[in-house]
């Protein structure tokens, strides 16, 4: 997600020094892949990260995109552009479909929401894309 | 290669798959389809040994769970912990802010740096697609590289790296200027060569040629010559 290999090895690392004190058995790899994400997330959120991230992005570490939103790579770019945009639940399933690749019975049963409400999210990203193509544009 | 023969393998099952390779239908999949081949391929050629965690001085929750649970103080006295680790991270803070540890040889400490602020340098050595921090024996093979960290404010920070025995450096490190961050990586690689101690010196200014703080170590060659 974050194209940066320093960058991912740093969010990983934090979040097991972050989990030893208190770590215990419901820590499984699902818990893990979510706090991840929640944390590259947050750095993609920040502004400064953000540049320095975009700047630095790795071409070696280019996605190999086989799951496309509106014919479109997901990038570091249009993560950021739509972190302004939508909430966490939403930016969860963007991850999660156009990043991670899983499709909406495994997004469903990862986040714990219906197939229904992974649908009704993934159409309200389609919308914001648009939207925001749209402001390009103009 | 990016479209799939069909709905993709997504990456956490390939993850999965890649640790035991256990599921037929992935396995099959795989085999007829390019695409997810290719990311399986990606996922198990991208190793990456994290560096040691390191516990600071100053963050004394941080201990092992076994110890953790050892020391679990019974409920009577539980109201004490938080009086005792607020003493005890004060006097670790005095303690530290007192009586700084000198550093061995200037990499992983803080360098005041004028223009851009502390610096911190580390030398980083991978071995057979291992990465150690703090190494300082080389053999054949390793590469070195600089990792730099600098206030983000600072808008870069000028590297320059010199290794003393220069007939036995095979690719220098060039000059470079790098935007601040956390944990910059200096672009390219060096290796050591021959058969005695060699002095490496990173250093760190606001602009090329500038004045600025230097960190330097010895690399002694693995065999011990």
């Amino acid at each position: 997600m974050l194209r940066s290999r320093e960058d991912a090895v740093d969010v990983v690392h934090t979040l097991f020094a972050d989990l030893l004190p208190t770590w215990n058995s419901d820590v499984d790899l699902p818990y893990l892949h979510r706090a991840v994400t929640n944390r590259c997330l947050n750095l993609v959120r920040d502004r400064g990260t953000r540049a320095r991230l975009l700047e630095r992005e790795q071409v070696a570490a280019a996605p190999i995109g086989r799951v496309r939103l509106d014919d479109e790579i997901v990038g570091v770019a249009l993560l950021a552009a739509l972190a302004d945009r939508l909430d966490d639940p939403h930016l969860q399933i963007l991850v999660c479909r156009f990043v991670d690749d899983m499709t909406q019975d495994e997004i469903a049963a990862h986040l714990a929401v219906s197939r229904k409400t992974v649908g009704k999210r993934l159409d309200r990203i389609r919308e914001a894309v648009i939207a925001l193509r749209r402001e390009e544009a103009s | 290669m990016t479209a799939c023969i069909g709905e993709p393998i997504s990456w956490p099952r390939l993850e999965r798959f890649a640790l035991a390779a256990g599921d037929p239908a992935i396995a099959a999949h795989v085999e007829a389809c390019p695409a997810c081949r290719q990311c399986l391929a990606q996922i198990q050629g991208d190793v990456v040994e994290l560096p040691p965690l390191v516990m600071r001085p100053g963050r004394p929750g941080v201990v092992a769970p076994e110890l953790a649970r050892r020391a679990a103080p019974s409920a009577r006295w539980r109201w004490l912990v938080p009086v005792f680790a607020t003493a005890a991270a004060a006097v670790i803070v005095l303690i530290v802010v007192r009586r700084p540890a000198p550093p061995i040889d200037g990499f992983g400490a803080a360098i005041g740096v004028k223009g851009v602020g502390e610096v911190t340098l580390e030398l980083v050595r991978e071995r057979a697609g291992a990465t150690e921090l703090d190494a300082r024996r080389y053999a054949p093979g390793d590469r070195w590289k600089v990792i730099v960290s600098c206030p983000p404010r600072a808008a870069a920070v000028a590297i320059d790296v010199s290794v003393d025995d220069g007939l036995t450096v095979d690719h220098p490190l060039a000059p470079a200027q790098l935007a601040c961050g956390n944990r910059v990586v200096v672009p390219g690689a060096f290796t050591v060569t021959g058969a005695r101690p060699n002095r490496v010196c990173v250093t760190a200014a606001a602009a090329p040629g500038a004045e600025g703080g230097t960190a330097c170590a010895t690399l002694e060659p693995a065999d011990g010559r």
